[in-house]
C-alpha cells in the first residue's frame, strides 16, 4: 500500500485512539440516553416532554430519535465504554474521509498536517450526542461528492440513502444538504454533470422528509441564523481561545492561499458560505475547517513546491510499517484503558441523595438538567439542554429567578419551587440564604437549598 | 492616474453632516474630557485622582493627546465643538476610504463606493467621541499611505513614522498600525531588493516613533495586554457576532474579499504578497473584538475595488462559456472588466493618466467645487449639531443627592458621567477599566451580582451608598432587606446602606 492509501487509515486510527481515551460527561448525553430509554421502554418515538416540571406533556422534537437510539444501544452494549467506542468510531470515520478528501489534491505531508489541525479543531464537538454522526457523515459526503465531481458520478446514488439515515440521526443533515446544493450549483453553473448533481440534491432533499420526528429544514436554518448565544457552543468564535484561534488560522490561511494562488468557482461556492457559518457559532467552526482542508493543503503544497521544487516527501516502507505498528499498539492500549465512567466532577453529585428527599419543584442549573434527568429521574427538572421546548417563557423565568430580577419571588412561588440546586455564586443563592432557606448541602460545585416551612 | 476628489470629498462631507446630527452620549467621553482638561491645566497626571478605590495608583497615559484634543474642542465650542470634531474625523475617514478605493480603479467611482460601503456603514458604530475615533482616522490614513507607497509614491512611506508618532499618543490602536507598517516594509524588502535598506529603516523608524510617548515602553505593554485579553464583559469588547448588523457588515467585507481572491485570476506575484500583508493580519485583529470589526473593511475596500469586479467578470465568463459557448460575445458590461481585457484596461488607464496632464484646470475646478461642497456640509453640520449632550441614559436627577467624598458604589457605565458631573463624589469604578481590573472591579461585580462574598466586599470597601439599576440583583435584594431608598426612577436607584 502506498502512503496515499494508508494515510487515511493511520489518521483514523490516531483519531480513534485519542477520542476513545477521553472521558464522557456532556450534560446533553444524559437526556439523549434518557429519551432513548423511554422510547425503548414505551415502543414509540418520544414526541412530548416527560422529564420536566415546567413543560410536562408539551410536544417537541429534536429530530434525533435514531441518533439517540444508537447512543443508547452503545450504552446497553458496553456501558460508558460502549459510548466512548461509538464516539471514537464516528470520529475515526470522519478522519478517514477527510484525509482522503485532502489527499485527492495535496501532497501527503500537507494533507495530513492540515487534516490533523482540522480534526484538532473539531475536538470541541466530540461530545457524546447525535451530533457525532454529523461529524462522521459530513466528511463522508464531502469525499463522496468530490469523487463524483472527479468523474465517478455513479457514487451519487449513495446520497439519498445517506440523507435518509442522517436526517433521523441528527439535525446536522441540513449541512449535508447545503453541501450537496453547493456541488449541484457549481455543476449547473458550469454545465458539468448538472443533471446528476441536481438529481442527487433533489432526491437527498426528498429523503430528508422521511423522518417521523424531523427537526425540519426551516428550524435548522432558523437555528443557524439565530443561535442561542448563552450556550457556549452557540456563541460566536473567540479567536483568542485555542479552538477559535485554529478556526481563525483556517480562515486566514484560506484567504492567504486564495490571494497567492487563486481558486475556482467551486472553491468560492464552497468556502464562502461555510466560512460565514463557522463565524456564526463555535459548533459550526469544524465544518468550515473540513471544507477548507483540501484547498489549504493543496495551496500550501503548491507554494512549497514553488519555493523548494526539488522536495520529495516519500517515506521508506519500513518507516510506514513502523508507524503502523506503533499506531496499532497505541490503539490497543487506548481501547484497553478507555474510561468506564463519565467525568461527573462538575455535576452536583454530592447533592443527589439530598435532592431526592426534597419536596416541591426543583429549580436546577441549566447545565445540570441532563445529569439530573438521568441520575435523579424521580425529581423532574426545571430546565435542561433540550432548550427549544423551554423557549421563551421558561428560560426567561429561569433567568428572572437565578439572576434575582424584580419578579424573582413571584416566579419562585408561581412554579412552587421547594428546592434550589445551583452554583454557589448565583445571585439567587445569596438572596435565598438571607431569606432563611436552609442549606441542605454545599460544595465547591453546588449548593442545595430548601424552602423554609411557613 | 490620480484619483479624482469629487466623490470622496462629497461623500466625506455627507458623512460629516450625518455624524454631526447625533448628540454626545458616550459615557467614556466624560472621563476623557476630564483627563484632557487636567492635562491642559496641570500636565499629564500619572496617578488616579477620580476614584476612591484606586486613588493615587498609576493609570495609563497612552491617550493623553487624544484627550487633550477633545478637551480643546470642548473649550472652543462646548458640546458642539465635540460634535464638530467627531464630524471632522468621520468625514475624513469616509473621504479617505473612498479615495483609497478610487485610487485602485479611478474610472469607476460607483465600484469604489460600493467597495467602500461596508467600511462606511460599519464606521457608524465607531462614531464615539473618544480618542479611539482619532485612532481609526490614523489607521485609514496609514492604509492610504501604504497603498500609495506600493503604487510608487515612495514619499508616502516616509510619512508613516510621523503618523505613528502622533497615533501612539492618541490611542493604543497604533499597535495595529505599527504591525501593518512593519509587515509592508518586510514585504517591500522582499520584492524591491534595491531599496531594501530604506524599507528596513522605515520599519525601524516606525517602531521607534511609537516609543516617543509619556508612557515609553508601557505603551506597548498596555496595548498588548488589551489586545490579548479583551474584557469581554464590556459590550464593544465582546466576540464579533455575524448575526448582528456590525458583524454582518464585517462578514460581507471578509467574504467578498475571500470570494474575490478565489475567483479572480489576476492577483499574483508582487501584488499577492502585498495584499496578504495588508489584509490577513487586519482580518485577524478584526475578529478579536466587536470594536475592531471596522478595521478590516477599511483595509479591504481598495482590494475589493480593484479585484471585485474582475471576480464577477471571471464568474460570468465561466458561466457564459459553459452555457452560451462563443455565440454571445458582446453587449455585456462586465466584459470590459474581464481578465482577458485587463491589460487593455490598464493601458487605457495609463493613457488617461496622460490625458490628466492635458486637462489640469478642469480637474482642479472639479476638486475645488467638491472641497467647497464638503466644507459647506461640514459647516452646515456644525451649525445644526445638537448643543447639549443626551443624558437620558444617565442618573441626572440623582446628582443633587450624591454624598460628597468616598463611599459610593456606582454602576460601571456611569463612572465617566459622575467624574464630569459630580467631581466631589469620587467613583468606585469607571470606563478606564484597567486600573480596576483584579481589584475594585472584582468587588464591584461581587456586590452588583450578589456573589457569595458580596457582604464581605461591601464591608471591606466601606461602601455607604449604591447608585445602580433597579434591575440589578443588589437593588432587588436591597428591597428585600429594607435598605433606605434615597432616590428612585425607572433608570436608577440610589440606596443608603444601613
Amino acid at each position: 500500500m502506498s502512503a496515499r492509501q494508508i494515510a487515511p487509515l493511520y489518521l483514523a486510527a490516531a483519531a480513534f485512539a485519542i477520542a476513545v481515551s477521553l472521558p464522557g460527561g456532556d450534560p446533553d448525553t444524559y437526556w439523549h440516553l434518557a429519551s432513548a430509554k423511554w422510547m425503548v421502554e414505551h415502543g414509540q418515538i418520544l414526541r412530548m416532554d416527560v422529564f420536566s416540571s415546567t413543560v410536562t406533556g408539551q410536544p417537541y422534537s429534536v429530530g434525533e430519535w435514531l441518533g439517540q437510539l444508537a447512543l443508547y444501544a452503545a450504552y446497553l452494549g458496553g456501558g460508558w465504554t460502549g459510548i466512548a467506542l461509538l464516539r471514537a468510531t464516528l470520529i475515526a470515520i470522519g478522519a478517514f474521509f477527510l484525509t482522503r478528501a485532502a489527499l485527492r489534491v495535496a501532497p501527503a505531508p500537507f494533507a495530513i498536517a492540515i487534516t490533523a489541525f482540522a480534526l484538532a479543531l473539531s475536538e470541541i464537538t466530540w461530545t457524546d450526542r447525535p451530533q457525532l454522526f454529523t461529524l462522521a457523515l459530513f466528511p463522508m459526503l464531502f469525499e463522496l461528492l468530490l469523487a463524483a465531481r472527479a468523474g465517478r458520478t455513479v457514487l451519487l446514488v449513495a446520497a439519498p440513502p445517506l440523507f435518509l439515515i442522517w436526517t433521523n440521526l441528527h439535525g446536522g443533515y441540513a449541512l449535508g444538504l447545503a453541501l450537496v446544493a453547493i456541488f449541484a450549483g457549481e455543476a449547473i453553473l458550469t454545465r458539468r454533470n448538472a443533471v446528476a448533481f441536481a438529481g442527487a440534491a433533489l432526491l437527498g432533499l426528498a429523503a430528508t422528509l422521511v423522518d417521523p420526528g424531523s427537526l425540519g429544514l426551516g428550524a435548522a436554518a432558523a437555528h443557524a441564523a439565530s443561535p442561542p448565544r448563552f450556550i457556549v457552543e452557540e456563541a460566536p468564535p473567540d479567536v483568542l481561545k485555542p479552538a477559535g484561534f485554529v478556526f481563525a488560522m483556517f480562515g486566514l490561511a484560506a484567504l492567504a492561499v486564495a490571494i497567492a494562488r487563486g481558486g475556482t468557482l467551486f472553491d468560492a461556492l464552497l468556502l464562502v458560505p461555510l466560512f460565514w457559518l463557522g463565524l456564526s457559532a463555535q459548533r459550526q467552526m469544524p465544518y468550515f475547517a473540513f471544507a477548507a482542508t483540501p484547498f489549504i493543503a493543496a495551496g500550501t503544497g503548491e507554494l512549497w513546491s514553488r519555493w523548494r521544487p526539488a522536495s520529495r516527501f516519500a517515506l521508506p516502507r519500513p518507516a510506514i510499517a513502523g508507524i503502523g505498528a506503533g499506531l496499532a499498539a497505541v490503539l490497543a492500549f487506548s481501547i484497553a484503558t478507555a474510561p468506564h465512567a463519565p467525568d461527573e466532577s462538575r455535576y452536583p453529585v454530592a447533592a443527589r441523595d439530598q435532592l431526592k428527599g426534597t419536596t416541591g419543584n426543583v429549580l436546577n442549573e441549566y447545565d445540570w438538567g441532563g445529569f439530573l434527568i438521568w441520575r435523579v429521574p424521580e425529581r423532574p427538572v426545571f430546565i435542561d439542554g433540550r432548550l427549544f421546548v423551554f423557549l421563551p417563557d421558561v428560560l426567561t423565568d429561569y433567568e428572572e429567578m437565578v439572576f434575582v430580577r424584580p419578579r424573582w419571588r413571584e416566579e419562585l412561588d408561581r412554579y412552587a419551587i421547594g428546592a434550589v440546586l445551583l452554583h454557589p455564586d448565583r445571585p439567587l443563592v445569596a438572596a435565598l440564604r438571607d431569606q432563611g432557606w436552609a442549606v441542605l448541602t454545599q460544595d465547591a460545585n453546588a449548593v442545595l437549598l430548601r424552602r423554609p416551612v411557613r | 492616474m490620480r484619483a479624482p476628489l469629487l466623490v470622496p470629498l462629497v461623500l466625506g462631507g455627507l458623512a460629516a453632516f450625518a455624524a454631526s446630527q447625533a448628540p454626545v452620549s458616550d459615557s467614556d467621553l466624560f472621563w476623557h474630557l476630564a483627563v484632557g482638561r487636567d492635562v491642559a491645566a496641570h500636565g499629564i497626571a500619572r496617578l488616579d485622582t477620580y476614584s476612591w478605590t484606586v486613588a493615587g495608583r498609576p493609570i495609563l497615559v497612552d491617550q493623553w493627546l487624544g484627550e487633550l484634543v477633545l478637551s480643546m474642542a470642548y473649550a472652543i465650542g462646548s458640546w458642539r465643538g465635540i460634535v464638530t470634531l467627531r464630524a471632522l474625523a468621520v468625514g475624513a475617514i469616509a473621504a479617505i476610504v473612498v479615495w483609497t478605493s478610487l485610487a485602485e480603479r479611478p474610472r469607476r467611482p460607483l465600484i469604489a463606493v460600493l467597495a467602500a460601503l461596508p467600511a462606511l456603514a460599519l464606521s457608524r458604530f465607531a462614531w464615539t467621541d473618544r480618542p479611539e475615533l482619532l485612532g481609526l482616522l490614523c489607521f485609514t490614513v496609514l492604509v492610504a499611505l501604504l497603498r500609495a507607497g506600493r503604487r510608487g509614491a515612495l514619499r508616502a512611506f516616509a510619512l508613516c513614522p510621523p503618523l505613528l508618532l502622533i497615533w501612539a499618543n492618541l490611542h493604543a490602536s497604533y499597535a495595529l498600525g505599527l504591525g501593518l507598517a512593519v509587515l509592508v516594509a518586510l514585504e517591500r524588502m522582499l520584492v524591491d531588493a534595491p531599496r531594501r535598506r530604506q524599507y528596513a529603516a522605515l520599519a525601524v523608524a516606525c517602531g521607534l516613533a511609537t516609543f516617543v510617548t509619556p508612557a515609553g515602553l508601557a505603551t506597548w505593554t498596555s496595548s498588548g495586554g488589551h489586545f490579548l485579553a479583551p474584557p469581554r464583559f464590556v459590550q464593544e469588547e465582546g466576540t464579533p457576532d455575524v448575526t448582528t448588523l456590525p458583524g454582518a457588515l464585517f462578514s460581507v467585507a471578509l467574504l467578498a474579499t475571500l470570494g474575490s481572491a478565489l475567483l479572480v485570476p489576476g492577483i499574483r506575484g508582487r501584488n499577492a504578497l502585498f495584499e496578504i500583508a495588508m489584509l490577513v493580519p487586519v482580518a485577524f485583529v478584526s475578529m478579536t473584538a466587536t470594536r475592531h470589526l471596522v478595521f478590516f473593511p477599511i483595509a479591504a475596500a481598495p482590494f475589493l475595488s480593484k479585484w471585485g469586479p474582475n471576480a464577477l467578470a471571471a464568474v460570468w465568463a465561466q458561466v457564459r462559456a459553459a452555457w452560451f459557448g462563443a455565440r454571445r460575445t458582446r453587449g455585456l458590461t462586465a466584459e470590459r472588466e474581464s481578465p482577458v481585457h485587463n491589460k487593455e484596461r490598464e493601458s487605457e488607464t495609463q493613457g488617461e493618466g496622460t490625458r490628466e496632464h492635458v486637462r489640469p484646470r478642469g480637474r482642479l475646478a472639479t476638486d475645488g467645487i467638491a472641497a467647497a461642497i464638503a466644507v459647506a456640509l461640514l459647516i452646515g453640520g456644525a451649525l445644526t449639531a445638537p448643543t447639549e449632550p443626551d443624558l437620558s441614559g444617565f442618573p441626572v436627577t440623582a446628582l443633587s443627592q450624591l454624598p460628597a467624598g468616598p463611599g459610593l458604589l456606582n454602576r460601571y457605565d456611569w463612572g465617566g458621567f459622575l467624574i464630569w458631573y459630580a467631581p466631589a463624589t469620587p467613583v468606585f469604578v469607571d470606563g478606564r477599566l484597567f486600573p480596576y481590573v483584579g481589584d475594585a472591579l472584582d468587588d464591584y461585580r461581587s456586590v452588583i451580582g450578589l456573589h457569595p462574598d458580596w457582604r464581605e466586599a461591601l464591608t471591606r470597601r466601606g461602601i455607604r451608598t449604591l447608585l445602580v439599576l433597579p434591575t440589578d440583583a443588589i437593588a432587588v435584594h436591597a428591597a428585600d432587606l429594607g435598605w433606605p431608598v434615597l432616590a428612585r426612577t425607572e433608570k436608577y436607584v440610589l440606596l443608603r446602606i444601613p
